[in-house]
């Protein structure tokens, strides 16, 4: 059941055609993770937030540094050299008291993979680094999780939102380990932000049951022209060592 | 017969332009295109492309008229066809 306080906190989304009620408690009943926090996790999870899920895990190491503020927006200056996911939780929790927020002041790794996304039931996957996002894709196909990958570079970014073994999934499109990725990458946190917004949405219409899904689609951005294009994808791959 | 390449992501850094259009002569298939792109192509884009060994690079994603192709040797190149060049890309 909604709260008579929830009803009048989501009134304005509870509007939208086809989002009502039954929507609404299923994200309230639904648990995120998102990691990491950052450009752009950080604005997804205040989305997610604001739309009223249920709980966010948040998990991210280390402490903000100077240069993330152009982008990490759940953070501020005096927040600099403090642990980034505690951060992230007093936003969030500043922002909506109705939520729960759990944080792990790590980063997804072989060990702790199934703590931190056990108990989730949508995964929203925005690490800098392949090798992180290949373990959450895994999890999600492990666990049946539903996952939207989101990633961006430079003035670009795609969302691919994922149903595991149904639709094709990262280790589909990236059979390989892509060598070539840096760890640094160029960055206006207006476009982390801005995949971050379609990763969110997509999350919320996969949750939902809402709208017509972006499954089986690679949605690419490309903000120098403005151009939103959505790549239709092969089916999943019989040889795919992730989801086959 | 003219192609648009669309270069994504850091091979579009690399190219140092976004869109390139293309002219060829004879029919092609996707595998002769690409080894005409890395013909012409810096070292670093032709990375992009092709593995050590010669082989089109799994991880990169292509897509002709905006879906997805994985069959370079039979995948026969159209006239006025878009093609885009995806690297992988994770910045978060």
């Amino acid at each position: 059941m909604l709260t008579e306080s929830e009803k009048l906190t989501y009134s304005w989304q509870l509007d939208v055609p086809g989002f009502g009620e039954s929507e609404q408690l299923i994200l309230k009943n639904s648990t995120a993770l998102v990691t990491r926090v950052g450009g752009l996790g950080g604005p997804l999870a205040l989305s997610l937030a604001a739309a009223g899920i249920g709980k966010l895990i948040l998990a991210h190491a280390g402490n903000l540094r100077e240069d993330d503020l152009n982008r990490q927006i759940l953070m501020s200056r005096d927040h600099v050299g403090k642990p980034r996911v505690q951060c992230a939780e007093q936003t969030l929790n500043r922002f909506n008291s109705n939520i729960d927020v759990q944080i792990f002041d790590e980063n997804v790794n072989a060990e702790n993979i199934d703590k931190i996304a056990g108990h989730a039931d949508i995964i929203f996957s925005c690490a800098p680094l392949f090798e992180e996002r290949f373990l959450l894709n895994e999890a999600a196909i492990r666990g049946d999780k539903k996952l939207i990958d989101c990633a961006m570079y430079s003035m670009e970014g795609q969302i691919m939102p994922i149903l595991p073994r149904k639709t094709p999934c990262l280790k589909c499109i990236y059979p390989d380990k892509p060598t070539q990725w840096e760890r640094k990458f160029p960055v206006i946190g207006a476009v982390s932000a801005l995949v971050a917004q379609i990763g969110a949405i997509e999350g919320i219409k996969l949750l939902c049951d809402f709208e017509k899904s972006s499954l089986g689609k690679l949605i690419r951005i490309d903000t120098s022209t403005m151009d939103i294009k959505k790549i239709k994808l092969l089916p999943k791959r019989q040889d795919c060592l992730a989801c086959k | 017969m003219t192609v648009i390449i669309n270069y994504k992501g850091q091979i579009a850094t690399e190219v140092g332009k976004e869109i390139e259009e293309l002219s060829f002569h004879e029919p092609l298939t996707l595998i002769q295109l690409l080894q005409a792109l890395s013909e012409r192509a810096t070292d670093a884009v032709s990375d992009f492309i092709f593995d050590s060994d010669g082989s089109p690079r799994r991880s990169l994603l292509i897509a002709i008229d905006d879906e997805q192709v994985i069959d370079f040797q039979n995948t026969l190149i159209k006239d006025d066809c878009v093609i885009s060049l995806l690297p992988p890309i994770a910045g978060g």
